[in-house]
């Protein structure tokens, strides 16, 4: 199990160096300069020069490179030229508040799923599996700012239950419900569909499973062979599901931050990306790079956990 | 009286001249208000109801003091900085809490703030403003002559780079502002510019006055400026929070709000939703397109003015197939303009006649000085074949901005019977301005540009219609957006004569000059004039309807 956990660790190192080079490179191909963003269109061409030299950006790319992931290791991310603030606490912040969503989000989601994924299993080709497949379908359809302007238009503007715009909520559980419900509802509608399928497929599988016809022909009540035997090996392939959506409700919110002005990261880096503000938008994509590795790294465990095969394996 | 009011009374009592047109001119010449009210007088009415008139809902009765005004605007995106900003998102975070020389109303009628009055010299080259005393900066520092001065030097500073430098351009230069005594300043400018005070007011954005000893980019820190209220909290993609200045100069009654908030969104949709729910009160900047659902809102107004807001359907003089005015005339006579102005706003524009002189500016040529053009098939196919053409294959370049990819499709729909082939090139907004040498809308041989509202016809003309705006090759010459290359002497020489013009009818006559060539030349087509459009939910009141990327927020109240 050890070995099996550093050959993990040594992986995601790995990948980090590769994407934090890759995401340094892809800047590089944003349209547009830092210097002439800052200094706007009516800046002559010699102060944006002056500018860029004075910022760096003109030096060669891989010396920039080394400069900025020793910096970066170190703590120092310097100061964004775009919004003239620290980049450190800016992007923590932001990311501390896009967790906050996505942990809510999946908090409410992966037991509601897999109930649901299980149930319809269950029920294969009944009138609740039918039912469940088809809804976790629709829902995976509609876009999100479909959803999203749904419930707005329905639960803030017209019955004025909610706010039309969330921010990041103190810690009392209602302020928490009051203004992250509608923002985790199109998430929901995009992770209900991915997470009950997997869990519906998996248990399906394992219910036609030798092991599982054992159970039940040695005399064990149901909820034994599903809690005992069925799940245990059924939730596999959901657990990695899981996992890789936690990157994607942590980075890839863009849609729902911008339709709920919910100052998450995923905001941020579009903003980013947009006005080449680089000292932000490199480490807040690493970030999303490392919840990413840290989300996988704690899938393969718990994937290794529950089935001895896996780390038998390698 | 002098010489120029006793021409204006003239002109009033001729009835040459509207009411409105006549506040316009008078409070950019400086009028004083003994000569104003007479001159109103003889065109019967009082000065009294000369303001640019409140939102909100109409019946306000008695002003409730205190409460919190939260405005909904698109994010700047950036850290804002009064010297160098150019997006709404900053010019209204900016001007909640700092203050200009004078300001514009709703019907570009000049107000006076930190100047209190303000008057040509013999000549429209000199100008002089008395400055307002007892001012204080919200430090507590006394405001003088000598910040007026230092904010002028630094925005016509080629080396701080402040957008303000094209609106200066050939008008003042750096050095030329002189402090004659502690309550007066004198603008020495490079030529006779009849509309100064345009210049700096917040038509000229930049212009902000700011303490003598301003460090650039330090604007959000807080506590900065004359303004009514004091900037507390900024964050670039978030929003900005500020509370009443007790040292206004318009205290102790205004500001009537204790406190303001700016919000800040990415796109209209949210903005829309938010002041529908209620999370703003006023949303400043209303888009036509994507605000359809706020115009049914029964708790919400939405104001409507005119304004010289427009976009230039450009095409380079200077490249086939458009060389032969015969060809660009063939494409302005082939659009409906009417159809485009209901289709692309629902119908809250004014129609535009290929000349830049928009029907907002006191002295623009009517539709019977200029006919009005209107959508002539035949005739267009006609000026097709004068120009030996039957065809013409050509790329619409464009932004995706606002209404324009769909005016875009109209050109391509409504031109195709005359013989144009269209094809569409809709760029994102960031490429289509591009940077340095790579700027698609000032080199693309056809496209379509939006132009946000000026103070007079000269801020539009003079950085994008005169021989010495066309743009050099490389486009080193920064702030030359003449897009279409279009070049014509003598309406040069009649736009600035115009612009040193003050007597009325001298201006009016050329500026019919000056409209006529450009309608026969059509460097662009301008198809229409776009009204701007405020909402307010129906408690809000006091607050200016326009113009709409200002903001002025001292007298709006809550009910």
């Amino acid at each position: 199990m050890g070995r099996y956990i550093l050959k993990r660790l040594g992986l995601s190192l790995i990948t980090l160096v590769i994407v934090s080079f890759t995401v340094f490179a892809a800047a590089e191909v944003l349209p547009g300069d830092v210097a002439r963003t800052v200094l706007g269109p009516y800046a002559s061409q010699q102060q944006v020069d002056q500018l860029n030299h004075k910022l760096g950006t003109d030096q060669p790319l891989v010396k920039r490179y080394l400069t900025w992931a020793g910096d970066f290791i170190k703590g120092d991310w310097g100061t964004s030229p775009i919004l003239n603030v620290p980049v450190r606490p800016l992007v923590l912040d932001r990311l501390k508040n896009s967790l906050i969503l996505a942990g809510f989000a999946l908090l409410l989601i992966v037991p509601i799923s897999v109930l649901l994924g299980v149930l319809a299993a269950l029920n294969y080709g009944g009138a609740a599996d039918r039912i469940i497949t088809i809804t976790g379908l629709s829902f995976v359809a509609l876009p999100e700012f479909v959803v999203g302007t749904f419930v707005i238009v329905i639960f803030a503007v017209h019955l004025g239950w909610f706010p039309v715009s969330s921010s990041v909520p103190d810690a009392n559980p209602v302020d928490i419900f009051q203004q992250l419900l509608l923002p985790s509802i199109p998430l929901m509608f995009v992770l209900f569909g991915y997470i009950s399928r997997m869990a519906r497929v998996g248990t399906v599988e394992s219910l036609r499973s030798n092991y599982t016809r054992t159970a039940v022909l040695k005399g064990l009540p149901q909820r034994q062979v599903v809690g005992r035997h069925v799940l245990r090996n059924s939730l596999l392939p959901t657990i990695t599901v899981v996992s890789v959506q936690v990157g994607y409700l942590v980075g890839g919110l863009v849609v729902v931050e911008t339709l709920f002005s919910y100052p998450g990261i995923g905001q941020l880096i579009l903003n980013a990306a947009v006005s080449h503000d680089l000292p932000v938008l490199e480490p807040a994509v690493l970030m999303i790079a490392i919840i990413y590795l840290v989300a996988n790294f704690i899938a393969d465990v718990l994937v290794a956990v529950l089935n001895p095969r896996v780390r038998l394996a390698t | 009286m002098n010489d120029y009011e006793y021409h204006l009374y003239e002109e009033a009592k001729s009835g040459r001249m509207s009411r409105q047109q006549l506040l316009v001119r008078a409070t950019m010449m400086g009028v004083s208000l003994p000569a104003l009210t007479a001159i109103l007088a003889a065109c019967g009415s009082s000065s009294s109801s000369s303001s640019g008139g409140g939102g909100g809902s109409s019946s306000a009765g008695a002003v409730k003091r205190g409460g919190t005004g939260v405005f909904g605007i698109t994010s700047p995106a950036q850290d804002v900085d009064p010297i160098t900003m150019f997006n709404t998102g900053s010019i209204m975070t900016t001007q909640l809490a700092a203050d200009y020389l004078v300001f514009p109303d709703a019907n570009y009628v000049m107000q006076p703030r930190l100047a209190t009055k303000w008057q040509p010299g013999a000549k429209p080259d000199e100008w002089t403003f008395t400055i307002r005393q007892g001012v204080l900066w919200q430090d507590g520092s006394p405001f003088t002559v000598d910040d007026v001065v230092a904010s002028f030097d630094r925005i016509t500073d080629p080396k701080v780079g402040s957008a303000a430098l094209s609106a200066f351009a050939g008008v003042l230069s750096n050095g030329n502002i002189e402090k004659v005594d502690d309550q007066t300043v004198m603008f020495h400018l490079d030529r006779p510019y009849g509309d100064f005070p345009t210049l700096v007011s917040s038509f000229n954005y930049n212009s902000v006055i700011l303490p003598k000893d301003y460090k650039e980019g330090t604007f959000t820190k807080g506590g900065i400026g004359t303004g009514p209220f004091i900037l507390k909290t900024f964050s670039a993609d978030q929003g900005a929070s500020y509370v009443k200045n007790p040292k206004y100069w318009g205290g102790p009654t205004l500001p009537y709000l204790d406190a303001v908030q700016i919000k800040y969104f990415a796109d209209t949709p949210p903005i829309v939703l938010a002041i529908q729910g209620g999370s703003i009160d006023v949303f400043p900047q209303v888009p036509y397109q994507g605000s359809q659902a706020l115009f049914s809102d029964a708790n919400i107004h939405v104001s409507e003015t005119p304004s010289s807001e427009y976009r230039t359907l450009q095409m380079r003089v200077d490249q086939d197939p458009w060389k032969q005015k015969e060809v660009r005339q063939a494409l302005a006579y082939s659009l409906d303009r009417p159809g485009l102005v209901q289709g692309l706003l629902g119908g809250k524009a004014e129609l535009g006649n290929d000349h830049a002189f928009a029907p907002i500016y006191p002295g623009s040529p009517t539709s019977a000085e200029v006919p009005q053009r209107a959508q002539d098939i035949a005739k267009a196919k006609q000026l097709l074949q004068t120009a030996g053409m039957t065809s013409v294959n050509v790329t619409l370049t464009t932004e995706q901005f606002l209404e324009i990819p769909q005016y875009a499709q109209y050109v391509k729909q409504m031109a195709a019977p005359a013989g144009f082939n269209i094809t569409l090139d809709v760029q994102p907004q960031t490429k289509f301005y591009g940077t340095g040498a790579n700027q698609p809308w000032l080199q693309a041989n056809f496209g379509i540009t939006d132009w946000g509202a000026r103070g007079v016809a000269g801020q539009t003309i003079d950085p994008a219609y005169l021989c010495s705006s066309v743009p050099k090759p490389d486009l080193s010459n920064a702030g030359a957006w003449n897009s279409a290359h279009w070049c014509d002497p003598q309406f040069d020489t009649l736009v600035k004569q115009f612009e040193g013009e003050a007597d009325e009818q001298k201006r009016k006559t050329l500026a019919v000059q000056a409209a006529t060539i450009q309608n026969e030349e059509v460097p662009d087509v301008i198809a229409y004039w776009i009204n701007e459009l405020r909402a307010t939910r129906t408690n809000v009141h006091g607050l200016a309807v326009g113009p709409t990327f200002h903001l002025d927020a001292r007298e709006m109240w809550k009910a």
